[in-house]
């Protein structure tokens, strides 16, 4: 078992999850202003626009920072230190808080290329990134 | 209660005190808002009649709850005042600052001729379980939570950003730390005193947290409580002959989740203190004690550039020469900050307002900075999400 939380998904979410395991990574878009927006709103947070759609998009982008987790928050952590928390820069421009995995941690750095991946938590995936 | 009108009315603190940090399992709820009360009213001459408003911050945030939204009502209770303002606000560690600036503009408004500020908080153990819960608070619960996030590894992100952008070091972060101890050697009060003086080195060989901060880094969460009473020109000078004087106040709000920061850098800090100075018409050459809300060692460090005391880049320089700590040109964290006096959870943002006007009453003991005309305080809440600056002087 993988004792890591899983999303409490609402109707606002359910399109980013349901790319998700599909293996894609999904974003809205503004439909009138062209803006990317995370996490999934109901509304474009440029213009107030209500037109925005799903994409898929690349899934790559880079770490724009990060903090090597040597002190677990809580059990469900505990198995996974050291482990990477870190914020990516999606090509798209929206930013995502994750995990960097598949390296070691000491070889994560401000700018290192990622791109994404996921973990299968008891057959439900979560996103996070690899190097590229 | 009389109120004058004037929308430049002076208001100042006219009185303040802290309890000293600690861990007291004993107290409940009120009991800690009353530990706060009793402190104050001990330590100065207050009558029932003074008290004509109540600001109080709700308890229980750091523990993931914050039930008690009618905390001002017990708190008017307790006190045995019906004042015709009270309310209870939050905006994390900012709180405490931005009560300062909800007094000030309620009796500018004519509301009222004073306001009693209170907070009590108590910051459970990350090993406690308090890691989890503030997690869980301050965090997108479908998207961030979901990696294992806690306090420490978010603010350390931002100082790994800044470590990336301006070649600040593993050292000059430690350096904040051991700048906040020496001030703490000189404050009865606080609570890693009695662990004596700290070199970088002793920063850095503590136990890594989430990188870059070790356990020295990171505040102490304790309990703990303040209050101070902020009052109209009239009743300031019949409580204190030398009140510490609101002269300028700004915040900004720039985000609730810290991966939606662009900008880890304080920005909100930066734009806080620039209304700030320029209400009070001054410039951060002429501050002579700042108090910056330190949850992390990186926070000083940074608040320092964003609000100008230090070109961008520079703030590593500023702690790691030493202008920062006692004797130095520009001290900061006078009373040991979160990070040696004690961090105090939902009250945290109390001791720099608290020391901040101590300083400016000359009546900081030991660590009295000579001729402090005037004082800057920093406080920040959530993830570096809520921004107040507020200006004291000793002159309205």
């Amino acid at each position: 078992m993988n004792p890591k939380p899983l999303p409490d998904i609402d109707d606002i979410t359910r399109p980013f999850w349901d790319a998700v395991q599909r293996r894609t990574l999904a974003l809205q878009r503004c439909d009138d202003c062209a803006i990317w927006i995370f996490y999934p709103n109901t509304w474009c947070t440029a213009c107030f626009g209500r037109a925005l759609s799903w994409h898929p998009v690349s899934g790559r982008g880079s770490v724009y920072t990060y903090s090597v987790v040597h002190y677990p928050p809580f059990e469900a952590f505990a198995a996974e230190v050291p482990y990477v928390l870190a914020t990516v820069e999606l090509e798209e421009g929206p930013h995502m808080m994750t995990n960097v995995v598949g390296c070691h941690h000491e070889a994560v750095h401000v700018g290192m290329r990622v791109q994404i991946c996921f973990e299968d938590r008891n057959g439900f995936l979560v996103p996070q990134f690899g190097p590229a | 209660m009389n109120v004058p009108p004037g929308n430049d009315e002076p208001v100042a603190i006219a009185a303040a005190s802290e309890v000293a940090p600690g861990r007291y399992p004993e107290l409940d709820l009120l009991a800690r808002y009353r530990a706060a009360l009793s402190r104050l009213l001990s330590e100065w001459s207050l009558r029932p009649a003074d008290i004509n408003g109540v600001v109080v911050s709700p308890a229980g945030m750091a523990e993931g709850k914050a039930e008690n939204i009618f905390v001002h009502e017990q708190l008017c209770e307790l006190l045995g005042v019906h004042p015709p303002y009270a309310e209870t606000m939050n905006a994390g560690g900012a709180t405490h600052a931005l009560m300062l600036t909800r007094a000030a503009l309620a009796i500018r408004a004519g509301l009222t001729d004073s306001v009693l500020c209170v907070a009590a908080g108590r910051f459970p153990k990350v090993g406690d379980g308090g890691a989890e819960a503030n997690a869980r608070m301050c965090c997108h619960p479908q998207f961030d939570f979901l990696y294992g996030p806690y306090i420490p590894p978010l603010y350390a992100q931002a100082a790994t950003r800044h470590m990336h952008e301006f070649g600040t070091t593993r050292e000059d972060l430690a350096a904040v730390a051991v700048s906040s101890r020496a001030w703490a050697l000189r404050h009865p009060d606080a609570f890693m005193r009695r662990h004596g003086a700290i070199t970088v080195e002793d920063v850095i060989a503590s136990r890594p947290i989430a990188s870059p901060f070790h356990l020295l880094d990171c505040s102490v969460p304790l309990d703990g409580g303040a209050a101070y009473l902020v009052a109209n020109a009239d009743m300031a000078r019949r409580l204190n002959p030398r009140p510490a004087w609101l002269l300028g106040y700004g915040e900004a709000h720039t985000h609730f989740n810290i991966s939606q920061s662009h900008d880890l850098l304080m920005g909100g800090a930066h734009a806080a203190g620039r209304r700030a100075f320029a209400m009070a018409g001054m410039t951060p050459s002429e501050i002579d004690v700042f108090e910056l809300y330190d949850s992390f060692s990186y926070n000083p460090l940074a608040t320092a550039e964003a609000l100008g005391v230090v070109p961008r880049g520079r703030g590593g320089r500023l702690f790691a020469d030493g202008r920062t700590a006692p004797g130095g040109d520009r001290p900061v964290n006078t009373y040991g900050g979160l990070l040696s006096f004690g961090h105090t959870g939902d009250a945290s943002g109390m001791s720099m307002v608290v020391e901040g006007a101590l300083q400016i009453m000359g009546r900081a003991g030991e660590r009295q900075v000579t001729g402090a005309q005037t004082a800057l305080v920093y406080a920040n809440g959530g993830m570096m999400s809520e921004h107040a600056v507020v200006i004291l002087g000793s002159r309205p």
